[in-house]
């Protein structure tokens, strides 16, 4: 995390302590109480490692049943020859490979597309299953090998303890690492996390591999409890939705969301069954409603909330005072008794693009003979020009003459039909988004795309994470302060996006956008909509960002602003390019106000 | 001292000395005799489970409660029982879960099958495991022709894959021997577990005594629409047909198979089959005549009439209840097996209660339960036939009360 | 062979009823309702009931049965989809309330079913003698639900391109922005469809349980077809419904016929294939 939160060792020392005492608990309760231990470590464990994926990322996967089909079915095979642990290691692996697979899927979908998919993946395996069992072996049920058929409750109970310490802990320290900020970046906005330097394709199924992973290994160690599987215990749905609705219960923003939503759950189902059999499923059913209705971020932001209210009273102040003072002493200690480690490594840019200084009198960026057309439409046809380094060029036009079009295909958002682009005299076109970025090409959006559920200063950070010269998320932090005093938001450091009023959006963005240290910074009318005085100020400040060697391409409609800082001028309309030129020769031309005739700017 | 005063002294040591003797006897006598069970209540085979296990463990509860209870002679009272059940809503998971709370959360005295062969086979190990000596009434596996003698404490009473279809195969070779059929045979199974078992274990013995099966397909999962395999089935020109089935595609298939006139002239359903629901849907005595079906009952039983009297007492707009079935049957039967060992024991001693069933059982509703070393009941029913509206049992031919075999089945009456 | 196309035709034409009740809903109204199915189920058992209790002909069962479902539809669009609506700051976050709360009703109206009918699965018979067509033998009561079909989906083809309540609905489902801002009530025309698909899977219900069991558990099984051939044909487009209808029934019925264990898995397989290559479907245009 951005934000300056110590690491809480005296939490991580009760953690380490809880886990001991649960680890112990077989020694003295027997029977019933290990049955139950059981129970609840594997749906919390199940429920953590769903949200491990789809909570930060809102990509909601109903796959949780195959991936425990896939261990539960590793597991039961793999038994018969080899050891149980590497049976489970092997059930985790095979969970992993196949969801690279699987995952590419969200390359294609999102929303509810990736949620029918999901289902439709377990359905399509659980029939499969069926067909195989049925035709070649002869049977449905198969049986646990008998070396593992006999095993200790105790021994499933302790390995299903450590699989939702694992996700817990990996939930807990992914979330606190510049991949973490990646996964929200992306179930906010993934067009920005792309524009931002972030691999969304790379993240998404690596983390998506991993979760699944996490859900073979448990689903692999259940099966331990059974005397045999079938594919319908397997392939259960049952499985994907019960960790749907702890993970949403509890709230997937937290690590421990899931755990506090899965524990209830288990529990209140135990209860259900048992007194009010028949009425199981309009339980259920009633719990999903008010849910979505009552508490739609799930339990853990209100108990956040109470916390953060009970930790701001006397009592717990003075709490901390002497905590506070008992970690200085110890860091006082490790600081001159121990030596300190490096910490933060700096990370290169990919080799594939160039991103030094330009030789000679290479334009930074040359466009020549692009063209992009949509079906019938012809959006950008032949276009070509230079954007000199260090300038500052305006991209004008009517609306719908292809101006954001050439932005998108300058980022790589979109990819041009014929043409070239160069930049430092490299080609361009087939680079990915966050490949352009890494390039040191910035963009902002027509539609401000500022991510609503991170603050303005997590917001500004994400640049300065995955941009083109990444570091570490506590390394950004001074630099993301300088940037947010530089547009004038270090006010608004801890405001999340959502709350920001349209100008401060705009700043964020800018911010955003400088902070992946670009030298080309594309401003898609980044001055629409200011008033007089905030139009100067972004004037200004758009000034003061070319005289530190930014060169700047603007896309705008507010000719004030063009005749102030473009050096060179280029016109578009209906795709193509009608002039070129400075401000004043641009603005004379008689074709040009020909194609603005009707516009408010063209007597300006 | 005088008399009087030895006297009443004596009364009064002997009292004190008696006392606790007979105080502990009185105190250790249980409140209520508790059977657990986990059988499921809900979804789309509950209507069966009902029929079968559910409606008979209440219908015992209550008739022995009305009797005063269970006698225990260690105690010497009659003590009620109470029925704990847990709906396992046909969920494997939901079903090991509740064994394990009955047993081990609300330590029930006695545990009873639920309802199903996978759920009966995951339970008995757990059963075993802590000695809870159970009599599984709707389990049907090969595996058990190995495993049952590996849990002591689990009694197996419905017929097994091989008796229930070796009468079958027979059947078949010896009208094709009297040149009264093709011997050719045709296979629809459900691909859950007994119809799997069931139609591996013909399959493997059609095979041997040189049958051809012309057709044999599973249904998959999820089919409600029967009517396109029936068709199927037809086609192959069958004089023989088997259906080891489920209730809900049991009850389809006869009335596809009636709607489109198949009808060869052996023509058996399994599981549902014997369901007087089955006869009442088919066109009544006429329609069923004939049809051959898994397990069967007989009525010269002692106690029948008073049980089927009380079964429609007890649940009088029930529809499964106005008559009975003879998985019900059975299931009550060893009912009363589990009642006579408790009260022959005298107390809640589970191995005790054990041994006594393992010697056998004789006099059931569902007739003698007599076990081999895998605690296999080797005298259940195997296969039933609709005769003249009821269902009689015909094989094992040498069983008393089997009546001989109606063949070819009459075509169907429409 | 023969028999085997045409009953695939038949089954492949009531597919194609049971999908558009699915495409008004998810296709214009732009609300994956997983409950859905659970309509059909009502209906089914409403036609069961029309028969075994009043010995009425189970068709009648509609009676009861569209008008019932029309209005629940219509009022979980409005007081459980609305609120929804307004607070909702994107779509995909108004998607997965949607899915949440309609997979919440799913149990809900499920369970309602399980406590007052479970036990009562049960198939009556209705129509259950064979037509002679072209030499092949198709059951009359399919054949009925294939006609009745193939006269509903015309109609709500009829009335999507030719009334002003039709042109409305298709401009929801290309561009609910730009309709709004051409005049039309959204919100309101959005509801109405919702219903009025609710509506026609009650119609699909009664007319399926003429040849099929009906069970307390079945309505999750339609909701997954009628969401396979929406998305196979392409959300919002009525006549790729029917055509995708049509393409799975015949997949299904040529499969039943060669590798029956195979069938449902072909359904999943379709759906599966479609979302990976074509997600706007197969007879999307462009």
């Amino acid at each position: 995390m951005v934000e300056k939160s110590s690491v809480n060792r005296l939490a991580i020392a009760a953690a380490v302590v809880g886990t001991a005492i649960l680890a112990a608990v077989p020694l003295f309760v027997a029977g019933y109480g290990i049955s139950s231990g059981i129970t609840i470590f594997a749906n919390v464990a199940l429920a953590t490692a769903w949200a491990f994926f789809s909570g930060p990322t809102r990509y909601i996967s109903l796959a949780t049943a195959s991936f425990v089909g896939i261990g539960m079915y590793t597991v039961v095979v793999a038994g018969t020859v080899v050891p149980l642990s590497i049976a489970l290691v092997l059930a985790a692996l095979i969970g992993f490979f196949i969801a690279l697979v699987v995952g590419l899927s969200t390359l294609r979908l999102s929303g509810v597309y990736f949620v029918i998919f999901t289902f439709g993946l377990t359905e399509l395996m659980f029939q499969l299953a069926t067909w195989y069992e049925i035709s070649y072996s002869r049977r449905l049920t198969r049986f646990m090998p008998p070396n593992l058929a006999g095993l200790d409750s105790a021994v499933i109970y302790e390995i299903l303890l450590f699989a939702m310490v694992v996700a817990l802990a990996a939930t807990w320290y992914v979330g606190r690492t510049r991949l973490g900020q990646a996964l929200r970046a992306i179930g906010e906005d993934e067009t920005v996390a792309r524009h931002t330097g972030i691999n969304t394709t790379l993240v998404k199924v690596f983390v998506f591999a991993v979760a699944s992973a996490m859900m073979a290994f448990i689903g692999g160690t259940l099966a331990l409890r059974l005397p045999y599987i079938t594919p319908s215990i397997a392939f259960n749905p049952t499985w994907s939705f019960q960790v749907l609705i702890a993970a949403l219960l509890g709230g997937p923003g937290f690590f421990w969301g899931p755990a506090v939503g899965a524990i209830p759950l288990v529990l209140l189902s135990d209860y259900f069954a048992g007194r009010f059999p028949y009425h199981f499923s309009i339980a259920l059913g009633v719990c999903f409603v008010i849910i979505v209705y009552l508490i739609p971020g799930g339990i853990a932001p209100r108990l956040a909330g109470w916390y953060r209210r009970l930790a701001a009273t006397e009592g717990a102040r003075q709490i901390r005072d002497r905590f506070a003072t008992l970690r200085h002493d110890l860091s006082l200690w490790r600081r001159t008794v121990l030596r300190p480690r490096l910490r933060g490594v700096r990370r290169k840019a990919p080799p594939a693009l160039q991103t030094g200084d330009n030789p000679a009198q290479v334009p930074l960026l040359r466009v020549t003979d692009l063209r992009k057309a949509f079906g019938g439409l012809v959006a950008v046809r032949d276009l070509s020009f230079d954007i000199p380094k260090g300038s500052i060029v305006g991209l004008i036009g009517p609306n719908g003459s292809g101006k954001t079009t050439v932005l998108n295909l300058i980022t790589g958002e979109l990819v041009p039909d014929s043409g070239s682009i160069l930049l430092n005299g490299e080609e361009i076109i087939g680079a990915m988004s966050y490949q352009v970025n890494r390039a040191r090409i910035a963009r902002t959006f027509q539609l401000v795309r500022v991510l609503p559920g991170m603050t303005t200063r997590e917001n500004v950070a994400l640049g300065r994470m995955f941009g083109s010269d990444p570091v570490t998320a506590s390394a950004a932090s001074k630099e993301v302060n300088d940037l947010l005093e530089r547009v004038g938001l270090s006010g608004h450091a801890g405001q999340f996006g959502a709350q920001l009023t349209y100008i401060d959006q705009k700043r964020v963005e800018l911010a955003r956008a400088l902070a992946t240290h670009p030298q080309l910074l594309l401003l898609d009318e980044w001055l629409a909509g200011l008033n007089p005085t905030e139009l100067k100020i972004g004037i200004e400040l758009i000034r003061q960002i070319s005289r530190e060697g930014v060169t700047i391409v603007l896309v705008e409609h507010v000719m004030e602003a063009i005749r102030a800082l473009c050096q060179h001028v280029v016109v578009m309309n209906a795709g193509e390019r009608i002039a070129e030129g400075t401000p004043a020769e641009v603005l004379s031309d008689p074709r040009v106000m020909q194609v603005y005739l009707g516009e408010d700017d063209a007597a300006a | 001292m005088d008399r009087r005063t030895f006297l009443k002294g004596s009364a009064a040591v002997v009292g004190t000395v008696a006392m606790p003797k007979l105080y502990a006897q009185a105190q250790g006598a249980p409140e209520k005799i508790r059977f657990g069970a986990c059988p499921l209540l809900s979804g789309p085979m509950a209507g069966a489970a009902m029929s079968t296990t559910v409606g008979q463990y209440r219908l015992w509860e209550k008739l022995t409660n009305e009797a005063g209870g269970l006698m225990l002679s260690k105690y010497g009272k009659k003590v009620p029982v109470e029925m704990v059940l847990y709906d396992s809503r046909m969920d494997d998971n939901e079903n090991i879960k509740l064994t394990e709370k009955l047993i081990l959360d609300d330590k029930v005295d006695m545990f009873l099958a639920p309802w199903g062969t996978q759920f009966n086979l995951a339970a008995a190990p757990i059963t075993n495991k802590y000695e809870y000596p159970v009599i599984y009434t709707t389990a049907g596996a090969e595996i058990l022709y190995e495993q049952g003698k590996n849990w002591p404490y689990a009694f197996w009473s419905l017929s097994q894959p091989i008796e229930s279809t070796q009468p079958l195969v027979d059947l078949v070779v010896q009208t094709k021997k009297e040149g009264k059929s093709s011997g050719k045979c045709a296979v629809l199974y459900d691909g859950f577990e007994l119809g799997i078992e069931m139609h591996n274990a013909f399959e493997r013995l059609a095979k041997e005594a040189g049958l051809d099966i012309v057709f044999s397909e599973a249904i998959p999962p999820g089919t409600s629409d029967l009517q396109p395999l029936v068709r199927k089935a037809q086609a192959s020109n069958p004089d023989a047909f088997f259906a080891f089935t489920y209730p809900n595609s049991t009850f389809p298939i006869a009335a596809q198979a009636r709607t489109i006139g198949f009808s060869p002239d052996i023509f058996y359903v399994a599981i549902g089959g014997v369901f007087p629901g089955f006869r009442d849907a088919n066109g009544g005595a006429a329609g069923v005549e004939g049809v051959l079906a898994y397990g069967a009952q007989d009525p010269s039983n002692p106690g029948y009439d008073e049980y089927a009297a009380a079964l429609k007492a007890a649940f009088p707009d029930q529809p499964w209840a106005q008559e009975p079935e003879a998985g019900g049957v059975q299931v009550y039967g060893c009912l009363q097996a589990v009642q006579w060992a408790i009260e022959a024991v005298g107390e809640i001693d589970r191995p005790k209660i054990r041994d006594w069933i393992a010697q056998g059982v004789k006099g059931t509703l569902y007739g003698d339960l007599v076990w081999d070393e895998n605690h296999l009941n080797v005298n259940a029913w195997s296969v039933g036939q609709w005769q003249g509206g009821k269902l009689v049992g015909v094989y094992p031919a040498n069983k008393a009360g089997a009546k001989p075999v109606i063949f070819p089945k009459p075509k169907w009456t429409t | 062979m023969l028999e085997v196309i045409l009953n695939g035709l038949v089954l492949g034409g009531m597919y194609g009823l049971i999908a558009l009740g699915l495409n008004l809903q998810f296709g214009i109204a732009r609300m994956l309702n997983l409950s859905y199915g659970e309509f059909f189920m009502y209906g089914a058992f409403l036609a069961l009931f029309a028969l075994t209790w009043y010995q009425l002909n189970p068709l009648l069962g509609a009676v009861v049965a569209v008008p019932l479902a029309f209005a629940i539809n219509w009022l979980i669009y409005r007081y459980l989809f609305q609120p929804l609506i307004r607070r909702a700051p994107n779509r995909d976050a108004l998607d997965a309330d949607i899915v949440l709360v309609t997979f919440g009703l799913l149990f809900v109206f499920r369970g309602i079913a399980e406590v007052n009918l479970s036990g009562n699965a049960a198939g009556y018979d209705f129509l259950n003698f064979g037509v002679h067509i072209f030499g092949a033998i198709v059951p009359a009561n399919r054949l009925l639900a294939f006609a009745v079909s193939m006269v509903l989906g015309g109609a709500l083809i009829v009335m999507l391109r030719r009334t002003r309540f039709g042109s409305a609905l298709r401009a929801i489902a290309i561009d609910p922005t730009a309709a709004g801002l051409i005049g039309i009530n959204v919100q309101q025309l959005s509801a109405l469809a919702f219903a009025l698909g609710g509506a026609l899977i009650a119609v699909s219900g009664v007319l399926v349980s003429t040849f099929t069991t009906v069970s307390a558990g079945i309505g999750i099984v339609y909701t997954l077809k009628a969401l396979i051939i929406v998305i196979v044909g392409g959300p919002g487009r009525m006549g790729g419904a029917l055509a995708a209808g049509i393409l799975l029934g015949v997949a299904e019925t040529v499969a039943l016929q060669f590798a029956s264990g195979l069938t449902l898995a072909i359904n999943y397989a379709i759906l599966i294939l479609v979302l990976l290559i074509r997600p706007t479907g197969l007879f999307a245009r462009g």
